[in-house]
């Protein structure tokens, strides 16, 4: 007698080639694949010169990788629920130019901290309402607030230039990015200390409550999850706001490494936050995926970008190929999604 | 005194139920009870207002008279968090279960337990009330298994344990093993008969006979939205419930169907899709309708939607007019002059928020003129001939298609398929959700496009239809076509019967 | 009634007909009040240099607007743009570069490349557009940059700047074609029969498969389309500004993105017009225009962008809750 199990079983022999895309594209995890990438760039860029593995480099890398990181975790947030939100690198530079006037007007350290935070909970909360209440499309709503953002970072820099203290000074702020641990040897910077804690932490909120299951069933099913009690508009909504509030934290360390805050700060950065977040595992189509994947794209995405300047240097490849790249790698990134989303349709075909 | 107190908490009664909606009476004073433990069979042709009953039950419809009783108490329902909560849950055909997330989490979805102190999921406890739900059930899955990866069965095994976990009483499970094969089918009923012996109710829908016959207590059968009756399983017999069920008298709501039969139109050989259909293959001559009878997840559908081109195919030939023809798309079946009415009108056949006219030329826009632009006067003379034609009631050519009732909206469907010249027609449960006027309009035209040389096969589960209708029924079962009768030695047992083989 | 039709967009209700109409009223009322606010608003060098500013972008919006209906969106227009313009002001200034007619074919060809790109990548590999499109933004922009490192590239006078800024009878080059592309884009989704199968696909895809309308080739064509459009736009802006850089038109999806809602089109759905369009682009222009000359800087406009683009589909979008 023929089950319908039969239609899913298929043959039994399973060939090598069929295993690796097992692992590797119709897999549970992007993981294994993506550690095998890491290492092959690191190799690549590796042999293409002996600066790469210099600690220097390291440091270089490092540097560079805390704003994408901390926003990949809000955006993944977002995704996972089956949103978007491209407002993240416009509240970053509003963030930024906040920093910079609330300094001027001699506000202390803490206070900076709070005030930004404020901002990123504010646009996370705006575009969390226009979504979820008024039930506009995500990319529409966050495309206007990246406009409405931007606009008025660049409207309150005006006042700023005008008065020529983008620069920070305040010690105490500084310090939110520039210590080094151990203090003397100054081997690791803090803020890499920073994205380690937050991506542990918010593994554990994703892995561990209920709340962070929650994230997982509306995305996976909205409207089962919704039928089970589950509120879908306060999750939803949630999620755009710890997406406001990751860009106003990456803003404010920004500042903090440059001691500058500017408008056009985290300008164009969506499409790397975005490159990450997708190539990371975290499924477009909602309710899959996981922070680790994330971390080690984003690793991935830096490692490119500093290979990249030193392939200027060796091979003379124009850094500016750099955007080009970025843009390919995300194309790339959501065709193995698509990809992983059919082979999963294609399994479960039914007799009717 | 006593036996009205007895009587009085019955676990669920549904009395006198009525709902109507716009041209249709869905129900016509139901009456429905349920006693605890019992398993209660539902039964009824497509359109006899089964799901309306369950859906009023469920929370998701209001009725619009008749009181339901909750062991005793009357209830009034408002939404399905209110059905929930009177220990009512519905089991779906198209299951409702969260993929991404683990078999405990489906299961306890809304009330993960906590850890004392930091908040978190308790996951240990979560897996080990999980495996209690499902041990008394007596199945074994692991409940850390991610859903996505269960079959039909076992995710249809989640749902009954969500159910359970939240202390259903009353249980309804709509279609339960149309997608099951024999062997989680027994395990189903293994499942159920351990609920009943926990004093659960279940009210279990049905078309196959024989698992009425093995699983219930009891059986009710609705026929046009009214109750025709309800008997001991034990003292009834399949010839009795078929009757009850189909036993309409209306013979004049057919056509004649005289048609002369000439050479055959298409002929299918060997179509294979691969662990779903096997080895189809049937023709259809020209005046001819060959219905296509079987039950829900015989791959009737599978078969129809590869022939026309919408889904894949291992193997297998069309011959057309006695050439062989590839039809890889809809457009290349349009183009060979075979059109299709789909399952669902408004998600397959329409575009409701265009115009009447527009959705009867949208399969024949480049014929419109003969250039780059449309010719506007020309698709308004097509669209009103059809309009006339198959009679479909309108206020203008320009109203939008949502407007209209279900029956018209179906119209416009055949009108598109006549407007592009087809001969070959496959109706995949034409008369669906329609009323009667509509039913009888549809079927007179079948009748004249068959007088014209046309060639129809047609999906149908209501049984009188395709009785009247077909010159030929195929049965479907299981993914291949095991019996096949002639309008003259056919009868509505022969074919419940082959089905449920 | 054909204006009815290319205005209801054939898959509208009533509404959408008077919808336009307001939009056409509220655009009057805008000119009248801005011109009573400014003198200088009411003059004719402001409006030729605002409707020739607009027609830049107002062409755009047109070939998006098609996009739309469809349900998909087009984010790779900007980064079109700004490739193109340096492509022709590099190709321009070559010692033995091509002629300039070759040039201009060059670069529509490249904006066909593009839009061929965005299309396979939609319509075969079925990927989601809004990304997609970002994507091929960023390949487009950073092409820009690498063929220009980063310069700006100056193009003396030409063709090409006779596209930017030559006349015709008086008529500033570019309005012509804003206006003729609108003529065309009316037609085409008024009456051809391509446009009725784009709306057909926005209404309801499924049904318009069933129906033998080719889904890949139709949302390849549209975006196709997007892509020429988008090439012709930087043509106009590299002869209008006489210079080819990669910054050019950054922010633009925006502004393009707001008139096409604003518009009445709504993001799939099958609703919408080009008309509709027509007036958000005026409009948007208008309000641009006239804020400046009252005083408002860029950095203003900007927050008002952003402003009114979720102010506006907020509005269509609780319109859209009521009717049911």
């Amino acid at each position: 007698m023929s089950d319908t199990t039969v239609a899913m079983e298929g043959e039994k022999r399973v060939s090598f080639k069929e295993k690796l895309a097992e692992i590797f594209v119709y897999g549970k995890s992007m993981v294994p694949a993506l550690l095998v990438l890491l290492f092959i760039l690191v190799v690549l860029f590796g042999a293409s010169t002996p600066y790469f593995f210099t600690y220097t480099n390291f440091k270089a890398i490092i540097s560079n990788i805390p704003i994408i990181a901390i926003m990949a975790v809000g955006m993944s947030f977002v995704i996972l629920i089956g949103g978007l939100d491209i407002s993240v690198g416009s509240v970053l530079g509003f963030t930024a130019v906040n920093v910079a006037l609330f300094h001027h007007m001699g506000f202390p350290a803490w206070a900076i901290v709070l005030v930004c935070l404020g901002i990123g909970a504010l646009f996370g909360s705006f575009n969390g309402i226009i979504v979820t209440k008024v039930g506009v499309n995500p990319v529409i709503t966050t495309l206007g607030t990246m406009a409405l953002a931007r606009g008025m970072a660049s409207w309150f820099a005006l006042d700023i230039e005008s008065l020529k203290l983008g620069r920070i000074f305040d010690e105490n702020f500084l310090l939110i990015a520039r210590r080094y641990f151990p203090k003397e040897a100054q081997l690791i910077p803090i803020t890499l200390i920073y994205v380690i804690v937050l991506y542990i932490v918010m593994s554990l909120v994703l892995k561990y409550t209920r709340y962070g299951r929650s994230v997982y069933a509306v995305g996976s099913n909205e409207y089962a999850a919704r039928l089970s009690g589950i509120d879908t508009s306060r999750i939803k909504f949630s999620a755009y706001v710890i997406s406001g509030i990751m860009a106003s934290l990456a803003g404010m360390i920004l500042v903090a490494q440059l001691s500058l805050g500017r408008d056009d700060a985290g300008l164009g950065s969506e499409l790397e936050v975005i490159t990450a977040v997708v190539l990371g595992g975290v499924s477009l189509a909602g309710g899959k995926g996981n922070l680790l994947g994330v971390i080690i794209s984003v690793l991935i995405l830096g490692v490119i970008r500093n290979g990249m300047v030193h392939l200027q240097e060796t091979i003379g490849i124009s850094y500016y190929w750099r955007e080009v790249v970025k843009g390919a790698i995300l194309i790339l990134a959501i065709s193995i999604d698509a990809a992983r989303l059919i082979a999963v349709k294609k399994r479960q075909v039914v007799r009717q | 005194m006593l036996l009205e107190f007895v009587m009085a908490d019955r676990l669920l009664e549904m009395r006198s139920i009525s709902k109507r909606f716009p041209g249709v009476l869905a129900l016509d004073g139901v009456s429905f009870d349920l006693e605890e433990g019992e398993v209660h069979g539902l039964l009824g042709e497509n359109g006899a207002g089964k799901s309306t009953l369950i859906k009023i039950l469920a929370g998701d419809y209001s009725k619009d008279e008749g009181n339901i009783f909750i062991s005793g108490r009357q209830v009034d329902f408002h939404s399905p968090s209110d059905s929930q909560a009177m220990g009512i849950s519905v089991i779906y055909q198209e299951l409702n279960t969260l993929d991404a997330l683990s078999v405990a989490e489906n299961i306890f979805v809304g009330n993960l337990p906590k850890k004392a102190g930091l908040g978190t999921v308790d996951w240990r406890t979560l897996n080990r009330n999980a495996r209690t739900v499902l041990d008394r059930m007596l199945v074994h899955i692991n409940p850390k298994k991610i859903v996505g990866d269960l079959t039909v069965h076992e995710k249809q095994i989640i749902e009954i344990a969500k159910a359970i976990y939240k202390d259903a009483k009353i249980l309804v499970m709509d279609e339960p093993t149309a997608a099951l094969g024999e062997k989680d089918t027994v395990s189903l009923f293994n499942i159920i008969r351990s609920l009943k012996l926990q004093g659960v109710g279940v009210i279990y829908i049905s078309h196959r006979l024989n698992e009425i016959f093995e699983i219930t207590d009891r059986v009710t059968v609705l026929r046009d939205g009214r109750l025709t009756g309800t008997e001991k399983t034990g003292e009834t017999e399949k010839g009795k419930l078929i009757t009850m069920m189909v036993g309409r008298e209306l013979k004049d709501m057919y056509p004649k169907r005289e048609v002369p039969i000439g050479k055959t139109l298409i002929e299918v050989k060997g179509l294979n899709i691969k662990g779903i259909v096997e080895d189809i293959s049937f023709q259809v001559r020209s005046g001819e309708i060959v219905g296509l009878f079987g039950l829900l997840g015989s791959g009737r559908q599978n078969i129809v939607r590869a022939l026309y081109g919408i889904d894949e195919c291992e193997s297998g030939e069309i011959h057309i007019d006695s050439k062989p023809v590839m039809v890889d798309t809809p457009a290349t079946a349009l183009k060979r002059k075979m059109g299709f009415m789909p399952i669902d009108r408004k998600l397959e056949g329409l575009a409701l928020t265009m115009t009447v006219s527009n959705n009867i030329t949208m399969a024949n826009i480049d014929n419109l003129g003969s250039g780059t632009l449309i010719d506007r006067e020309f698709e308004r003379k097509n669209a009103q001939k059809w309009v006339t034609d198959v009679k479909i009631k309108t206020p203008s050519l320009e109203t939008d298609v949502n407007s209209l009732s279900g029956g018209n909206q179906q119209k416009i469907v055949l009108a598109k398929l006549l407007e592009t010249g087809s001969r070959i027609f496959i109706m995949n449960e034409p008369t669906r959700g329609i009323d009667v006027g509509a039913k009888v309009d549809i079927y007179q035209m079948m009748e004249k496009l068959c007088e014209n040389g046309a060639a129809i096969i047609m999906i149908s589960s209501e049984l009188p239809e395709i009785l009247a209708m077909a010159d030929r029924i195929l049965i479907v079962s299981k993914g291949k076509i095991t019996a096949e009768f002639g309008r003259e030695e056919a009868t509505q047992e022969k074919l419940l019967h082959a089905a449920t083989i | 009634m054909a204006k009815d039709q290319a205005v209801s967009g054939e898959g509208g209700r009533k509404h959408t007909l008077s919808s336009t109409a307001i939009l056409f009223i509220f655009l009057v009322v805008m000119v009248a009040a801005f011109s009573a606010l400014s003198r200088d608003f009411y003059s004719i060098y402001n409006i030729t240099s605002m409707l020739t500013n607009i027609a830049f972008s107002g062409i755009v919006a047109g070939t998006l607007t098609l996009v739309m209906i469809m349900g998909g969106l087009d984010i790779s227009i900007g980064g079109n743009i700004a490739f193109t313009s340096c492509l022709v002001a590099y190709l321009y200034n070559l010692e033995k570069g091509p002629a300039t007619g070759i040039i201009i074919l060059i670069a529509l060809l490249l904006g066909a490349t593009i839009g061929s790109f965005n299309g396979f990548l939609i319509t075969k590999l079925d990927l989601n557009p809004i990304i997609t499109t970002l994507g091929t933004m960023a390949i487009t922009r950073g092409m820009g940059y690498v063929l220009t490192k980063s310069r700006s590239i100056l193009i003396l006078e030409n063709v090409v700047g006779f596209i930017g800024r030559g006349t015709i009878a008086k008529i500033p080059f570019p309005l012509l074609l804003f206006i003729l592309s609108y003529v065309v884009l009316t037609i085409l989704m008024g009456r051809a029969k391509f446009g009725r199968k784009i709306y057909c696909i926005g209404a309801n895809q499924e049904a318009a498969k069933l129906s033998g309308i080719s889904i890949q080739k139709i949302k390849f064509l549209t975006y196709l389309i997007s892509g020429i459009a988008a090439s012709l736009s930087g043509l106009i802006l590299t002869g209008q500004s006489a210079v080819g850089m990669p910054q050019h038109a950054t922010g633009v999806e925006l502004d393009v993105i707001t008139a096409v809602l604003l518009g009445g089109t709504s993001l799939g759905g099958g609703k919408g017009s080009v008309l509709g369009t027509l007036a958000g682009v005026l409009i948007l222009g208008v309000l641009y225009n006239g804020f400046t000359m009252i005083g408002f800087r860029y950095v203003h406009i900007r927050v008002f962008q952003g402003i009114i683009l979720i102010l506006v589909v907020s509005l269509y979008e609780v319109r859209e809750k009521k009717s049911y």
